[in-house]
């Protein structure tokens, strides 16, 4: 007995932490554990999407939770670093059992290194980063779900947009990270489908000088340049490509640029800029006849009450991700297999970043249809026509 | 003998290595969930990690500034040619040893005949080539976002997670590595280490060949952290570049110098800080990394000789005060 005690006392302050998670447990509520990037270089994501989050807790829990029972919410900061989203998410499973994981880390990289120990475990999770990889291959994805547009998507989006201005020839220029990287796998694809020639060019995140590949591209008969980065390469693409004369192309950004504050780095040369993005930055330019306009309207307003500050579109993809989760939730009793039938069951959720449907062979919930372009107007956000 | 006899000192540490390992085998027991217990495992690793490093940078006087790295190419090595080629992992610890072993020779070979700081650069630049390689060669890696589906360890159709199962087999691995350590430390090798690292000119004129030492130790210490490598990509089934850069290697150096540098149970004690105090850290939220940061400052400031040194120093403390 004596030993155990010494063990237990060796164990340290890890055992000691356990034990009001022991005590937690016992009260009538529902958990969702949660890992974003609220330190380190994903900090300026983590933080929007975690007070995206806090607001549907905080709204959920106030119309009296889920079932009658108040969310618990056990957040975990993985600062940026995959091995910290991979403690913490045995922390979720083990120690704190949560029902629920929301949130992979705000990379997609954390995302993917958490996916192996949630799948083992049979803990439903969903994500809220980008990469398609994380729910792809489903076979092997069966407790994976994510609340993102995936690439091939926004791509056929991107596709539209070229049709209706007859551009036939176009050129990728994407960072050499695994978000580059994607797009273009995905472009290779889209592609042929659509009848389009693709100028492939790449350059390495945080590169500050692109005048080969753009004088290349100036050479080529692209017509449209799209540039897929998260990094500010971004904006040195766009002063450079102005200043050597590609103005006369049309100019494009992937939905990793949507960010004014890149747009105001990048000065007057981001005027007329294309952006590949979800709806809710140009909420108020869309339609009435869009069921997202309402809806992006109503969470601007609740945001800005509740924490002072303009939301973004990370904002919704959080704030969404949350709600799906309740509705999962709802009637499951805690059994895991219950509740990811229910995320899988799932059909036409009017979310704030989009309409989400998912189905056992797609488990990422937003589509083609969620997808627009936007353009960068008098310091502002258009809906492109 | 009017000398004390040498061996009796290590046969104490024979033992008190065997007694640890032994309340190890117990921890299983006390650990109230799976997560605690992979803490466990966690410090296994780290303590490979610190316990090899320690080797090389307490006992013969040499700065590597590339642990990370080769932790980072025999977790890598083992697991692109499982996870890629389907290659059975055992055969991958093969080729981690391999290949670690390799990179080692060729990195110390030239910069261990140089006195002065020539490993410390050159494995700093090692050290960053490799970053460089995880993420670039994207086909094989996985690039920046990691390498993913790589598969558990099987012994006898028997699947190794992260569970029980993988604890005890950590407990073995690392018991042989700490036990070689001690042997190593014990031997005519141990001496002549502990020689060079107070004087080379000394040792050489002891008839100790000085850069085959330096070398054999800086080879095995890479060797053990490419097995530290292959435990961790198979416990976790994944692997990602930033786990392997420079920063890294800084981390792993800290790491020993808070368990006492040149001290056999300071690793020990530098791994079980690195492993519990962000756990214990995380209910301070918005002010763990501060927190931390603030407490490694502490140690150092108020323990020169890391931990171990400071338990010595109260171990002392307290005898002397029970002698009188």
């Amino acid at each position: 007995m004596k030993r155990r005690e010494f063990l237990i006392g060796a164990g340290g302050a890890a055992a000691a932490a356990a034990l009001p998670g022991a005590l937690r447990a016992q009260a009538a509520t529902v958990k969702i554990g949660t890992i974003l990037s609220i330190t380190g270089p994903g900090a300026f994501l983590g933080d929007h999407m975690k007070r995206g989050m806090e607001l549907a807790i905080e709204e959920i829990n106030a119309k009296g939770g889920v079932d009658g029972k108040k969310i618990e919410w056990v957040f975990y900061d993985a600062e940026t670093q995959s091995s910290r989203g991979v403690t913490a998410t045995r922390r979720l499973v083990e120690q704190d059992k949560v029902d629920i994981i929301v949130g992979g880390g705000n990379a997609s990289g954390i995302a993917l290194a958490m996916v192996p120990i949630t799948e083992r475990a049979g803990m439903p999770f969903i994500s809220t980063e980008g990469s398609m990889q994380i729910v792809n291959p489903v076979a092997q994805r069966k407790w994976t779900f994510k609340s993102t547009i995936d690439d091939d998507q926004i791509l056929e989006v991107a596709a539209d947009f070229w049709e209706k201005r007859g551009i036939k020839s176009v050129c990728l220029l994407a960072d050499s990270s695994g978000f580059g990287a994607s797009a273009k796998e995905q472009l290779e694809k889209v592609a042929p489908k659509r009848g389009l020639k693709v100028l492939y060019e790449s350059f390495n995140p945080g590169d500050t000088d692109l005048t080969p590949q753009l004088t290349r591209i100036k050479n080529s008969d692209a017509k449209a340049i799209l540039c897929w980065t998260i990094t500010p390469s971004g904006v040195v693409f766009l002063k450079q490509a102005k200043q050597l004369g590609l103005g006369d192309r049309a100019i494009m950004h992937s939905y990793g640029f949507v960010d004014d504050r890149y747009m105001k780095l990048a000065e007057g040369a981001a005027e007329g800029t294309f952006l590949m993005s979800v709806k809710f930055p140009v909420g108020a330019d869309l339609p009435d006849s869009d069921p997202v306009k309402a809806r992006i309207a109503d969470l601007t307003k609740r945001y800005e009450t509740r924490f002072k500050q303009a939301p973004n579109q990370f904002v919704a993809q959080t704030y969404d991700a949350i709600n799906l989760a309740a509705l999962a939730l709802k009637g499951s009793g805690g059994d895991k297999e219950k509740i990811r039938a229910a995320i899988e069951g799932i059909k036409n959720y009017p979310g704030v970043g989009g309409t989400f449907s998912f189905a056992a062979d797609k488990h990422s919930g937003l589509s083609k249809a969620d997808g627009c372009v936007i353009t960068w107007k008098d310091n502002r956000w258009r809906l492109a026509a | 003998m009017a000398e004390p006899d040498p061996s009796r000192g290590a046969r104490r540490s024979y033992a008190a290595l065997g007694a640890v390992w032994a309340l190890l085998l117990l921890f299983p027991l006390a650990a109230p969930n799976n997560f605690v217990l992979n803490l466990g495992i966690s410090w296994f690793i780290s303590l490979a990690l610190a316990g090899s490093l320690n080797l090389l940078m307490g006992y013969a006087g040499q700065i590597s500034l590339s642990h990370a790295a080769f932790y980072g190419l025999g977790a890598y090595a083992s697991g692109v040619l499982s996870a890629k080629f389907g290659v059975s992992p055992w055969l991958g610890l093969c080729a981690a040893i391999a290949l670690t072993a390799a990179a080692a020779f060729l990195i110390g070979w030239p910069s261990l005949k140089l006195r002065g700081h020539y490993l410390a650069m050159a494995t700093l630049g090692f050290n960053v080539i490799m970053s460089v390689m995880f993420v670039e060669l994207r086909g094989l890696t996985g690039g920046p976002n990691g390498l993913v589906g790589v598969p558990s360890l099987s012994l006898f159709g028997w699947e190794i997670g992260a569970d029980i199962r993988f604890y005890l087999f950590a407990w073995v691995v690392v018991g042989l590595m700490m036990l070689l350590i001690l042997n190593l430390l014990h031997s005519r090798m141990g001496r002549a280490l502990r020689a060079l690292s107070t004087s080379e000119l000394a040792a050489k004129a002891n008839g100790i060949d000085v850069h085959a030492v330096k070398l054999g130790v800086f080879v095995l210490s890479a060797v053990m952290a490419g097995i530290a490598g292959f435990l961790y990509v198979h416990l976790n089934n994944f692997a990602s570049p930033e786990n392997f850069d420079f920063v890294a290697s800084v981390m792993l150096l800290v790491v020993v110098a808070l368990g006492g540098t040149g001290t056999y149970w300071g690793p020990f004690l530098g791994a079980l800080l690195h492993v519990v105090l962000p756990e214990a850290l995380r209910a301070f939220s918005d002010f763990e990394i501060l927190v931390y940061g603030i407490s490694l400052v502490l140690v150092l400031l108020f323990f020169p000789a890391g931990l171990s040194g400071a338990v010595a120093r109260l171990g002392r403390l307290v005898g002397r005060g029970g002698g009188r």
